[in-house]
């Protein structure tokens, strides 16, 4: 059993763990990490955030991994850190937008003062991240704040609508597929980027957006017990 | 008085009847009994010259003999450990080996290896007596003492915990050095676990497996995959040794709508139910396209999920890689098989699979396999009409773990190119399993790994 060593509680929805492993503090950014908990060694796909020089993890309130970690004060397993590094370097003004738990992998890569959520915001000494009641604003904000590239994640349909608003810059989106065992065995994450088949779980899960086939990612299977990626 | 051969009764291992097994998970083949085991022995010739026929039949070269005659002395301890001597898995081996094409296929009664002609018997029954050796010491809590010989201080680190890395974790083991293995997935066993259903193979075989190693020393590491939680470079500083057995470890499709709703990989569907225990929404017909093992391992799941079962194969029984009797037991299930059959394209309505486009096959020359070329029969399209595909056509390798260390040398399909004692091009690092042989069966994979546990043994207390 891996024990949580520290939880903080960072909203109605979230909260954030670290745990002592090495290898959790071995991550580039982009990359993520599973929890693998219970008899069945379910899994759940988190992302590290470093927070006061520490790695976290983001959870929600509303999870099955957290129900379990808080019943337990740990889990079974962390695996990782898997996926392929987004390379940043080549842009100076990255934005980030968000829905939902997408707000950690964005936290993973951008400071929190350039990320956006859908919907509530959060503000507190750890992280501030602003609020965004409709992403028809983007582009507003985009005028005022200047943009190379934004990231989205949390939600397909939200990182296709941005990659179709035609916001003069880049998007890469962090895509949600299931993940199994996140080595490229299964290929149940398999995800078709400019017609090429690739693997959401080694080769992703950041993609830039624009070639990702999203009519095919909408007909995945997300049955129960699947790790959302 | 000369022994009376016996020919034809070969004792048949008990199953659980079709329309009761395919209800459950539970393992099908219920093992012989000890009056069964001993009366099977007894049909065993002992051939003084079986290292020419079982003995060689068999990839990792048991004492065939050797172990029957235990089971005969009542000895099973002793038999046991004549079989460990080369093959540690009993339980496995006997359970999942093509037997009929390694040391069945050998034995006397059936073909004389030496003259090269078909004999008027059947088989010793080597496997069924192999698996309930194992599953005797198993199943008894009987501890055999396994003790390593004193520490050498040398240490190894192996990548991957399916058949040869733990062939070679357990050589280099015994032989007093430390090793340590490096698994990207929670348990033990590679396609022992994800892979094969516990209806042909119960995982508690390898819970078990899991004990003995750690009696002997080895530590694993889980959830760790060398390339991303940790490199291969720093593998190859901190240890005098590394073993690469990352198996064959890529899936793959293609074929024309492999993007629609209900188009699984094999391994996809076989590690949710054996690994995850979840179950992949198959709907109520399911076409599995593929020939081997892993495309019997899927359709004994999909039969188990409730699901109507086809099996596309473009070849045809006889030169299917799959064993003959696991044939007979789907079948017998209720799976349909259609052979000569090739995969055209996935046709889909709505994003959804609602059927197979196929075209039928038959055989010509040989092709560079040795076995004859399927080629299409003109006009024989058709469609079968499903909710899923699941896709058993074999794997590309996963580079993952070494792809940062340029100096180890590659094939075209990018596995490892090794040298007669499983040395990569990369000073102490070694290679063995389907990483070098472009996927092959759990024995020559275990056999590899003990072999190459030799060499590196070699290798570590000459440097």
């Amino acid at each position: 059993m891996i024990e949580i060593e520290d939880i903080l509680d960072i909203s109605e929805e979230f909260v954030f763990i670290s745990v002592q492993k090495k290898h959790t503090n071995e991550w580039k950014k982009g990359q993520y990490f599973i929890i693998r908990y219970g008899d069945n060694l379910s899994g759940e796909v988190v992302f590290p955030v470093e927070i006061r020089g520490k790695v976290y993890f983001g959870i929600c309130k509303d999870s099955e991994v957290y129900k379990y970690i808080s019943d337990r004060k740990g889990f079974e397993n962390i695996e990782g850190p898997c996926g392929k590094p987004l390379d940043m370097s080549r842009f100076k003004n990255p934005l980030g937008v968000s829905k939902g738990k997408g707000i950690f992998p964005i936290l993973s890569v951008l400071e929190d003062i350039r990320i956006y959520n859908i919907g509530n915001s959060i503000n507190m000494d750890l992280i501030r991240i602003r609020g965004l009641s409709d992403i028809n604003i983007l582009k507003k904000i985009i005028e005022e704040i200047g943009c190379d590239v934004i990231l989205t994640a949390g939600d397909n349909e939200l990182s296709e609508y941005i990659s179709n608003m035609n916001l003069g810059c880049e998007v890469y989106a962090c895509v949600e597929t299931p993940i199994l065992d996140g080595t490229g065995l299964c290929i149940i994450c398999r995800v078709y980027i400019n017609g090429e088949m690739k693997l959401n779980c080694v080769d992703g899960p950041w993609f830039p957006a624009k070639f990702v086939d999203w009519e095919g990612l909408r007909n995945k299977e997300v049955s129960k017990g699947c790790l959302k990626g | 008085m000369p022994k009376r051969i016996r020919y034809l009764d070969r004792n048949k291992e008990p199953f659980i009847p079709p329309q009761e097994r395919k209800k459950s998970f539970k393992e099908y083949a219920l093992g012989y009994s000890v009056n069964l085991a001993v009366d099977e022995a007894g049909r065993c010739l002992f051939c003084k010259d079986a290292e020419k026929r079982c003995i060689k039949g068999c990839p990792i070269h048991v004492d065939i003999p050797g172990f029957i005659k235990k089971i005969l002395e009542g000895d099973l301890v002793g038999a046991y450990k004549k079989i460990i001597e080369t093959d540690i898995f009993p339980s496995v081996c006997g359970r999942v080996c093509p037997q009929e094409r390694q040391c069945e296929g050998a034995c006397i009664l059936y073909y004389d290896t030496v003259r090269g002609r078909k004999n008027k018997g059947l088989p010793v029954s080597i496997g069924a007596l192999e698996k309930f050796v194992g599953d005797f010491i198993r199943i008894s809590g009987i501890e055999i003492e396994e003790i390593p010989e004193p520490p050498t201080g040398k240490r190894v680190a192996i990548i991957g915990a399916g058949p040869a890395g733990l062939g070679c974790a357990y050589e280099l083991a015994l032989r007093g050095h430390e090793v340590h293995v490096y698994e990207a997935l929670p348990k033990i066993g590679g396609v022992m676990t994800y892979g094969i259903p516990s209806a042909r193979l119960s995982k508690e075989i390898l819970d078990y497996e899991y004990e003995r190693f750690r009696r002997l020393g080895v530590k694993f590491f889980f959830g760790k995959v060398v390339g991303r939680t940790l490199s291969l470079r720093e593998l190859i500083n901190k240890y005098d040794a590394v073993f690469i057995a990352t198996g064959y470890g890529r899936g793959r499709l293609g074929l024309k709508g492999d993007n629609l709703k209900g188009v699984y990989s094999a391994i996809e569907v076989l590690m949710r139910v054996n690994l995850f225990g979840n179950r992949p929404d198959l709907g109520e017909k399911t076409v599995i396209v593929g020939g081997g093992f892993t495309a019997i391992d899927a359709a004994i799941t999909s039969l188990r999920l409730g699901v109507e079962t086809h099996v596309v194969y473009r070849r045809t029984r006889e030169t299917s890689s799959a064993r003959q009797e696991e044939w007979d037991h789907i079948m017998e299930e209720g799976a349909i098989v259609h052979w000569l059959t090739q995969p055209v394209e996935i046709l889909g309505d709505n994003g959804r699979v609602k059927g197979i486009k196929c075209i039928k096959m038959e055989l010509t020359e040989p092709d560079s396999s040795g076995r004859p070329k399927p080629v299409p029969v003109p006009n024989s399209e058709h469609t079968i009409e499903c909710d899923s595909v699941i896709f058993a056509i074999g794997q590309d390798p996963n580079p993952v773990s070494y792809e940062d260390v340029p100096e180890i040398k590659r094939d075209k399909w990018g596995g490892i190119i090794v040298d007669e004692k499983y040395r990569t091009s990369a000073n102490g690092v070694f290679a063995g399993g389907d990483v070098i042989n472009g996927g092959d069966t759990v024995v020559r994979a275990l056999a590899q790994g003990r072999e190459a546990g030799k060499f590196i043994h070699e290798y570590l207390t000459e440097s």
